[in-house]
């Protein structure tokens, strides 16, 4: 920390802006939590059991040459000290590997099935935005109580759920008992749809799985601007405002909102970094071709390489989304000092 | 009576603080000389932040000085490297200022006082430790003893806890005390009761103290000799009477001044102005210069030495 | 001694009656607390209860429920009631072991890092940060998936991962403790560091720990429901996620084996996030004397 200070008051010689200094020192200080995980993974890999080449090649009997391609990648017969710097170089000139089960690049596996995991976790979060938000608002601008402890007790059951067990419930109810939805995939396979028509094939099939995220977000969303606007409701200027006559509602629009919709920015920038995480299991129950299935399958194949791949990207984009968010937010709310 | 209890030579203790990236020091005690007879009461007069506190940290070895000397029982107690001797606690007691928050929440108070007994072996029986102490309770007044030591720290009084304080720390029937504004958060009602207290305990153990107060009045009240101390420095040091009836160094002028029990023609005579300074990296010079209407050109070049005004009598001016 | 003892002891309770009607106030804890009872109960009664063996098989098979087999049968003609009260045992345990765990290993390291402050305190803050950032789902699914899924490894491995939340905790907790006066008469009277960690900062810091402890049993319990899910979890044993992954090929002609054991895990982790908050609600100073 006192290193990071140091930079920063050379940073303020140079003349940047304390804005410029708080993004910069943000970005710095993601850099050890990386290298952090980076160790976490490497040590985990290397405190198994059994031998690490194998591990890495995932195959139950490497042939020599792959053992001997890893050993001369990972430096697998110098000290541990020196595998750790391999291991880091690797990792940092964007080479996750090989995967020896797919047979291609770990990164090559990973980018392909990063759109599937984005379309829907993108898609997820933002309808569990609007929804959860507006419920938030539509309970907080009225003074009734039912109607909170309704919602709230609906938000801790929601929250409670395992989002695999909702995938499933919402399965038996949409696809084998109405039969309004697919229940597995992203596409019909049997059809081969062009132009929109593919747009809505693919549509028709998230629908069920960005409905399972979407339910078991809402409730993140709702409690976070919930206890937001009563925060606002409380602090002094809303209540100078009402003591010298501006309407409720007004000051509800005006400031209330303005104000409690601030944290929420946060959560849902949190959710999209999270995303990966979050929506595993739910595309492991609709065999929604993204990162979460690709992990599984990494999984029961003991595909260790890939495996530490995707748990890599998926701590980068964590730390990516908090970063961002902390940027926005600082951009957002002039009350923030950087 | 003249047999030195503690030395303290040159003791300074700066705190680091960061000032826009730079690193600067506080200079909270800064080279201090004094020291304490055996069964004396030795006064530490001064405003806020001037180093009273950390004076008696240091002495108590809860913080570690800069620089310096501190012999306290013909022991070299300062240096970082000292491991104090498993008795040192017991020797030495530190009362604060702060009775609410001298008591662990989560303890009924017996535990509280017990505890520090039980680690210093002062009464190997736990039987008749609750009976010592409940003895002493009863002989503060502050009864009935078992309701109050079956209570926790919220449920008692200011005065009453302060008092707790007191006891805890004399039953180690420490040789030397250290009071650190031991009234001063106290309800004026209860503050001479509180003092009584304190100072029947110290006559009946003969144990020397060393008494932090920012009240002239009461140092004067209650010591034999009094040090004042301004932004971390000695302004002056004499027995009490020389600092009521006839005050050299202007700070101390000015103090006396500004009491309202004491002396009416100095009242008019001494007014400073302005606050005081923290002593973050100070000028040269005498530190009171800033706010002495006696200052001449000189006071802000060279500091002024504590120099020797007759017996057992120290001021820190150019001009005494 | 005795008499002294006596009066402490009823000063503890009288304490610990306040605590609790603090507790009882909130509705959503008390109902928590009666879920987890029930299942407690549940639990430690599990052979008096059930009324069939839970690994008996039987050509009854995927029977709906019925009064003859409250919850219905599984694929291989098991009662799934008595499946279902049998894996009480094994949810619970999970969320109090591992959780019990994460308090301890959090509450050392926390109180260590912020009672003793310096470069160590730097390093282990970032540490915590780091870990507490990353899901821990996803390491503890790696570390499963390479080191095996014995019961015992997955609870281990959960109380591994999860312990930074406590750490946090209580690190804000022993830094704001330490500066309190009670501290440094106690160092003033000769305690060890030892001994004002564990004697002072660690019992009174320790509240927020706890009331994030039930949450974190509850989060426990869902991880190893989703490590049985996708069929990492203990082969030997029968948890309520391993009941839902038996169920699974077979959900569309008896739906109940998977909406049954679900509904018990919703159950618990619903349980431990109303015990959780009102844990918080009843320590957290603002509430005191009000309402
Ligand atoms: N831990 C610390 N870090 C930095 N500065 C400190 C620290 N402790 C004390 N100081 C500074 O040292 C100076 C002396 O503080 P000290 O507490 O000894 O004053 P004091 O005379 O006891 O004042 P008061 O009457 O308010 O108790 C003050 O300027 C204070 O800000
Ligand atoms: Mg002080």
């Amino acid at each position: 920390m006192y290193r990071l200070s140091f930079l920063c008051s050379f940073l303020e010689v140079k003349g940047l802006s304390s804005l410029g200094r708080f993004i910069i020192r943000r970005t710095l200080s993601i850099i050890p939590m990386v290298l952090l995980i980076v160790a976490i993974n490497f040590f985990i890999i290397h405190l198994a059991p059994g031998n690490p080449a194998q591990l890495i090649s995932g195959l139950e009997q490497p042939s020599p040459e792959v053992i001997e391609a890893l050993e001369e990648q990972y430096g697998l017969n110098q000290p541990l000290i020196v595998q750790l710097g391999l291991y880091y170089r690797n990792i940092f000139q964007g080479n996750l590997g090989y995967s020896f089960i797919y047979g291609t690049s770990v990164n090559g596996l990973i980018f392909e099935r990063a759109g599937a995991t984005i379309l829907l976790t993108v898609t997820a979060a933002i309808i569990a935005f609007i929804i959860g938000t507006l419920i938030a608002v539509w309970v907080g601008r009225r003074k009734t109580k039912v109607l909170d402890s309704i919602f709230s007790v609906l938000a801790y059951i929601f929250y409670a759920m395992p989002s695999f067990w909702l995938a499933l419930v919402l399965i038996l109810t949409f696809s084998s008992t109405f039969k309004l939805f697919p229940t597995s995939g992203m596409f019909n396979v049997r059809e081969s749809y062009e132009g929109f028509a593919k747009i809505g094939d693919v549509l028709y099939h998230l629908a069920l799985p960005c409905a399972t995220l979407a339910l078991i977000q809402i409730p993140v969303f709702f409690r976070v601007t919930r206890s937001s606007i009563d925060q606002v409701h409380q602090d002094e200027y809303i209540t100078t405002f009402t003591a010298i006559g501006i309407s409720r509602k007004k000051i509800f629009k005006k400031y209330v909102l303005k104000n409690a919709i601030l944290p929420t920015i946060t959560i849902f920038g949190l959710t999209l970094g999270y995303a990966i995480s979050g929506a595993a299991l739910v595309e492991i129950v609709f065999a929604w071709p993204g990162m979460g299935r690709l992990m599984l399958d990494a999984v029961f194949r003991r595909d260790y390489n890939l495996l530490l791949g995707i748990y890599f990207v998926m701590a980068v984009c964590i730390c990516l989304a908090i970063l961002i968010t902390d940027i926005v937010y600082a951009l957002v709310d002039p009350r923030i000092r950087y | 009576m003249d047999k030195n209890i503690l030395e303290v030579k040159n003791l300074k203790k700066y705190f680091p603080v960061r000032k826009m990236g730079k690193k600067q020091y506080v200079k909270a005690v800064d080279d201090l000389n004094f020291s304490i007879r055996e069964g004396e009461i030795f006064g530490v007069l001064g405003e806020s932040g001037c180093g009273k506190s950390t004076l008696g940290r240091v002495i108590n070895r809860l913080d570690f000085e800069q620089s310096g000397d501190i012999t306290f029982l013909n022991n070299v107690i300062s240096g970082k490297s000292y491991k104090s001797d498993k008795n040192f606690r017991k020797k030495m007691q530190m009362i604060f200022q702060n009775p609410y928050d001298s008591f662990d929440p989560k303890m009924l108070i017996y535990k509280s006082i017990e505890l520090p007994m039980k680690i210093n072996d002062v009464n190997s029986d736990a039987g008749s430790r609750i009976n010592e102490i409940v003895e002493t309770m009863n002989k503060a007044k502050l009864t009935p003893a078992e309701s109050l030591l079956t209570r926790y720290p919220h449920e008692l009084s200011g005065g009453q806890l302060q008092r707790i304080s007191i006891i805890r720390s004399m039953l180690l029937k420490p040789k030397f005390i250290i009071a650190d504004e031991c009234v001063s958060m106290l309800d004026v009602s209860v503050r001479a009761g509180v003092l009584n207290l304190l100072l029947t305990f110290q006559e009946e153990l003969n144990s020397a103290m060393l008494f932090i107060t920012h009240d002239i009045s009461v140092a004067t009240y209650i010591c034999n000799r009094i040090m004042v101390l301004y932004a971390g420095k000695i302004m002056e040091i004499a027995e009490s009477k020389d600092i009521l009836d006839n005050p050299l160094h202007p700070y101390t002028r000015a103090l006396v001044s500004y009491s309202p029990i004491i002396s009416k023609e100095e009242k008019k005579r001494f007014r400073i102005t302005g606050e005081v300074v923290t002593p973050i990296d100070p000028p040269p010079g005498c530190r009171f210069a800033s706010r002495c209407p006696m200052a001449k050109d000189i006071c802000k070049k060279e500091e002024p030495i504590l120099k020797e005004i007759g017996k057992n009598r120290k001021a820190a001016c150019h001009f005494v | 001694m005795t008499a002294e003892n006596r009066i402490s002891l009823s000063r503890h309770e009288n304490k610990l009656t306040k605590s609790v009607k603090m507790y009882l106030r909130d509705i959503k804890g008390v109902i928590g607390l009666f879920i987890l009872l029930v299942f407690i109960v549940m639990a430690i009664f599990a052979p008096v209860i059930a009324p069939y063996s839970p690994d008996t098989m039987t050509d009854d098979v995927l029977q709906s429920p019925s009064l003859n087999h409250l919850f219905g049968t599984d694929h291989l003609g098991r009662d799934l009631f008595s499946r279902v009260i049998f894996g009480t045992r094994i949810s619970l345990s999970v969320g109090f072991v591992a959780a019990g765990l994460s308090a301890i290993i959090g509450v050392f390291i926390g109180s260590f890092s912020g009672y003793y402050g310096g470069a160590t305190d730097d390093i282990i803050s970032k540490v915590i940060d780091t870990f507490l950032m990353i899901p821990a789902f996803f390491l503890i699914l790696i570390i499963v998936s390479i080191f095996g899924s014995n019961i015992m490894y997955i609870m281990l491995v959960i109380g591994l991962t999860t312990w930074p939340r406590n750490a946090r905790l209580m690190r804000a907790q022993a830094l704001s403790i330490k500066e309190k006066t009670f501290i440094t008469v106690a160092r003033s009277t000769g305690e060890s560091n030892m001994r004002i960690l564990f004697g002072h900062v660690i019992p009174n810091g320790i509240f927020p720990v706890i009331a994030n402890s039930a949450l974190q049993m509850g989060g426990a319990i869902l991880t190893e429901a989703s490590l049985s899910f996708i069929g990492l979890g203990d082969p030997n044993l029968t948890s309520w996620g391993k009941l839902i992954y038996q169920g699974r090929p077979y959900m569309t002609y008896a739906p109940w084996t998977i909406v049954i054991p679900g509904i018990f895990v919703v159950l618990a982790v619903l349980a431990f996030s109303f015990i959780g908050d009102g844990l918080q609600f009843t320590f957290n100073p603002k509430n005191k004397g009000e309402k």
